[in-house]
């Protein structure tokens, strides 16, 4: 069953002043199924995160649409918009996005807060979750006490705690050494076996890997795509390599 | 090498105008308020001012106390800019530049600013100046003085200071780069979001120190003549100080503790609006603690001291400070010879200077009301069982008895001085106290209902209770005063005045000393003349002048000079208090500018820095699903709590302080203290109402960079 579909996405921007126009997006479509785990692939500039910040409705499109759970993003208004982002939607970020005011305890619990659950609830909530992530230890410190891949890992806790009906990320080892990238993605792996679905934006061949189908982006467009099966990590690693080859090539 | 310097220096400064351009301006306001009073306070125009010599010299000292404060600011301001830029700083160590290369770039930086400071101080100062002179020059109707002189000394002045406290920045800001790793340069401002345990525990003195000071504010007890000066100032300063300390400490970390506290409250935490709220404040209060700290004392100092001077002004009246009750009193001026002739001489008969001071009055169109006394004679008597007795001072001196003087009236005389018609029975003596000596407590006033005189004849004392003006001069002999229903002669009678001059002839022991040399010693009736004028003290001093009564001024030994007034006047020494307070009051508005200037730059920079990272924080709670409305909603609060805390800490202050300032006013007066309590209300409330303009005007930056950005 689709969970997000996206069709026929545009997104142009214009500069302040009218001059010139950059065409982002031109004609994006897709489908999300629940339980998917997608890494969606392009050049830096290929408009990434442009889709990304559409699908959360944090950017509007300029025509086009998408459908979450059945519901067009559309339609949605604006004073719900808040509420359906933080009821159907998770975000983990390249640059973490944690606030140096609060513990990594406030900043997981920060989207239950927001959406006024009880006290008892939200501590029901976090242990477990905190317990799979490995990050208990690392609930009474501060951001700025605790390494890029910890806190990315407290990003992703952030993320989930609401149970999203998909995770959207952003790049999020763009700003991690290998070792922790691993562990982030063992543990993106991790939550899609528990049935997580899982729209991941990057541009490592390695981080793809982890994924259950990869997209192409390029021009705008969603120019291939190629699914995992029962290939393992690393002959799907080599399958995206081969993909890449091929859309470079196109490109001379 | 060294163009290089400038080119990257000068660069920086236009990167950061939005830092430096309030600091240049406000540092050159600063600079030109200095120059502006120290060119006044040597100013020739002002010193051949009537009293402008006083209000140059109050001038002169209140410029060392704006000295001191600019000082501090200037500082303080440019360490915390300096603080701010440290990761671009950072940046060019990491781009390859070395210590010794910063150093250099921070060398010119300073002194680009310390420049610019000067000149525009200057040329600032010199237009301000030549202003201020041309309008006092015409208000004393002199012709306009073309020329433009740069008073040496001001310049000199400002330059001085200028250069102090840029060296001082500058030796401040080396050693900061010189004890860095070039790493930690770079990611130094996210650090200190937790309460360590030492922030704790100042937070908890802070708070303590303020409960504790306000406490000894609002103990201090209401019977003010009871309390020693002396021991009123220190326990004042005392306070000052911890106030201070505490409020600093409160502001940086106190406030902080608190929110701290509240957010282990997890019900009332985990709210959505407390919960951005909360964690928002104590990371703000502890950033910006310093700065508000300063804001609040700032303001509280400025409250006290205009509602102090204000009600000082207010309260205080001719007689507290000549310690006269009346314009003029003037009475014959008497010379005896006691060398060998023992001659009794008039030097100036009071009527003479009266008839001159009719003449003049009558000139100017100048009311004058004369009220004339006789006083009778001196006298003394010891105070026994309830008994006055009057004994021409012959007690027994070994033995300890009360005693005091005494001086003799007629009811007529002190009627004129009187409200209520004064009746007394033949054997009924009225009897005034003055305040003095009941407040000084150097007249042992033993109860006494009966006066016993010379004629043997014992009268019952009534105490009249009236304010008898004439009796509440405080250079008179520490004397009571009894009044007789009977004329003159029947009160020299009774008192058996001739018997008493005779014992003392008989008994001289010098044969040319005269009757007429005791009379004039123990006092003959003499009259005094009570005059008030319907005019201001200027012109009462014209008019004096004009009856050849003014003060003469001569100079001792020492060169200082002194002035020497015939008879009591309240002129002289009130024409010195409006000239003190002249200058005063220049002073007092000098450092409110500054004052204000400061708290506004103070307020400036924490909005702009604050909004820098505030829309860093609500750019991430708006992708994690904090609605738009919630955001503006705790924009403001955060904003408007962190921005009004100072004033609201600082009406608190005020209030404590109440008790304090009043005790204060008490040692110099000893009536009515409401008028404090009034204009301190009217006073707060203005400033209350300045400061809330100061924070909606630089408020409107953090507004504007939100609100661009983050919804
Ligand atoms: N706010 C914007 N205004 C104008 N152009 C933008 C804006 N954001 C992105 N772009 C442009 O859109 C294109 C796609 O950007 P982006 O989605 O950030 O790419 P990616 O994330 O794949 O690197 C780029 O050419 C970028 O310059
Ligand atoms: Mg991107």
């Amino acid at each position: 069953m689709a969970i997000l579909e996206v069709k026929n996405l545009k997104k142009v921007y214009t500069t302040r002043f009218g001059g010139n126009k950059v065409t982002a997006l031109s004609n994006v479509n897709f489908e999300v199924n629940e339980g998917e785990f997608i890494a969606i692939m392009g050049e830096s500039g290929s408009g990434k995160t442009t889709l990304l910040n559409i699908l959360a409705a944090l950017d509007g499109a300029t025509c086009g649409e998408v459908v979450l759970n059945g519901k067009t993003l559309k339609s949605i208004k604006d004073k719900d918009l808040a509420k359906f982002r933080r009821e159907e939607l998770g975000f983990v970020f390249q640059d973490f996005n944690l606030l140096d005011t609060f513990s990594i305890k406030d900043n997981i619990l920060l989207p239950l807060v927001l959406a006024g659950s009880k006290t008892s609830a939200m501590e029901e909530a976090l242990a477990p979750l905190a317990k799979k992530l490995g990050i208990t230890e690392l609930l009474n410190k501060h951001p700025y006490e605790i390494s890029g891949g910890q806190k990315q890992r407290a990003a992703c806790c952030r993320a989930v705690i609401t149970n999203p009906k998909i995770l959207l990320a952003d790049e999020p080892t763009g700003a991690l050494d290998s070792k922790s990238s691993d562990e982030l993605l063992s543990m993106f792996e991790k939550l899609n076996k528990d049935g997580q679905t899982i729209l991941m934006v990057t541009h490592s061949v390695k981080a793809a890997a982890y994924a259950s189908r990869v997209l192409f982006i390029k021009d705008g467009e969603v120019y291939h795509q190629i699914y995992k099966g029962d290939s393992t990590n690393q002959e799907f690693y080599n399958k995206i390599t081969d993909s890449l080859q091929v859309m470079m090539g196109a490109r001379v | 090498m060294i163009s290089i310097y400038f080119r990257l220096a000068s660069n920086a400064i236009k990167k950061n105008k939005a830092l430096y351009l309030p600091y240049i301006f406000a540092t050159s306001l600063l600079g030109i308020i200095y120059f502006l009073l120290s060119s006044l306070s040597t100013d020739t125009y002002v010193l051949s001012l009537d009293g402008g010599r006083t209000v140059a010299e109050v001038l002169s000292m209140g410029l060392y106390v704006i000295k001191i404060f600019a000082s501090i600011f200037i500082l303080y301001i440019s360490l915390f800019i300096s603080r701010k830029r440290t990761p671009e700083y950072g940046v060019l160590s990491v781009l390859g530049m070395e210590k010794k290369h910063l150093i250099g770039l921070i060398f010119v930086e300073n002194l680009i600013l310390c420049i610019a400071g000067i000149v525009i101080s200057l040329f600032g100062g010199v237009a301000f100046y030549k202003i201020v002179q041309s309008l006092l020059l015409k208000t004393i109707g002199e012709p306009l003085d073309h020329t433009w002189r740069v008073n040496i000394k001001a310049f000199m002045d400002v330059l001085l200071i200028y250069l102090a406290v840029y060296v001082l920045i500058f030796l401040i800001q080396s050693i900061s780069i010189l004890r860095r790793k070039t790493i930690d340069v770079i990611k130094s401002s996210s650090k200190g979001e937790k309460m360590s345990k030492l922030d704790y525990v100042l937070g908890a003195l802070g708070i303590i120190g303020l409960t504790v000071a306000y406490f000894i504010a609002s103990s201090m007890p209401d019977d003010f003549k009871a309390t020693k000066i002396d021991r009123l100032i220190a326990s004042f300063a005392g306070d000052v100080v911890l106030v201070i300390l505490a409020t600093f400490l409160f502001f940086a970390s106190g406030s902080a503790l608190i929110f701290t506290l509240l957010r282990g409250i997890k019900h009332f935490y985990y709210k959505k609006t407390n919960f951005i709220l909360l964690s928002g404040l104590s990371f703000r209060m502890r950033k910006n603690g310093v700065g508000l700290a300063s804001i609040c004392i700032l303001f509280t100092m400025v409250i006290v001291s205009v509602a102090g001077l204000a009600s000082f002004y207010s309260i205080v009246d001719s007689e507290l400070i000549t310690g006269i009750s009346h314009n003029l009193i003037i009475q014959n001026v008497v010379h005896i010879n006691t060398d060998d002739s023992y001659k009794v001489e008039v030097e100036i008969y009071a009527s003479d200077v009266l008839q001159k001071l009719e003449e003049s009055t009558d000139k100017r169109n100048v009311a004058m009301d004369v009220k004339e006394i006789d006083f009778l004679l001196y006298n003394s008597g010891t105070i026994k069982d309830g008994k006055f007795v009057i004994d021409y001072g012959q007690r027994d001196f070994d033995k300890e008895v009360d005693y005091s003087e005494a001086l003799m009236l007629v009811a007529d005389d002190v009627s004129k001085f009187s409200t209520k018609p004064i009746e007394l029975k033949d054997n009924q003596i009225g009897v005034i106290i003055p305040n003095i000596l009941v407040f000084e407590e150097s007249l042992i006033v033993s109860e006494f209902d009966t006066i016993v005189l010379p004629d043997g004849k014992e009268y019952e004392a009534v105490y009249l209770v009236d304010e008898y003006s004439f009796a509440q001069r405080r250079d008179v002999l520490d004397a009571v005063y009894f009044v007789f229903p009977c004329s003159e002669e029947e009160v020299l009678e009774r008192v058996r005045f001739d018997e008493f001059i005779d014992s003392k002839v008989n008994n001289a022991t010098n044969e040319k000393v005269s009757r007429e040399f005791f009379e004039a010693l123990f006092s003959p009736a003499v009259p005094v003349y009570f005059i008030d004028f319907d005019a201001g003290y200027y012109e009462q001093k014209e008019i004096m002048k004009d009856a050849g009564i003014w003060a003469t001024e001569y100079n001792d030994d020492t060169g200082e000079t002194y002035y020497v007034f015939p008879f009591e006047q309240q002129a002289g020494d009130m024409i010195d208090f409006y000239d003190i307070y002249k200058g005063i009051l220049f002073v007092a508005v000098a450092l409110v500018v500054v004052f204000l200037t400061m708290s506004i730059l103070v307020l400036y920079y924490k909005n702009v820095f604050d909004a820098y990272e505030d829309l860093k924080n609500f750019q991430i709670m708006r992708k994690v699903g904090l609605d738009e409305r919630l955001i503006r909603k705790c924009v403001y609060a955060q904003m408007l709590i962190t921005t009004l805390l100072p004033i609201v800490i600082a009406s608190l202050h005020t209030l404590f302080a109440e008790n304090f300032i009043k005790a204060l006013i008490s040692m110099f007066e000893l009536r009515e203290l409401n008028q404090y309590t009034n204009l301190t209300l009217v006073t707060t409330l203005v400033f209350i109402a300045v400061y809330v303009v100061i924070g909606i005007i630089t408020s409107q930056v953090y507004i504007k960079i939100i609100k661009g950005k983050a919804y």
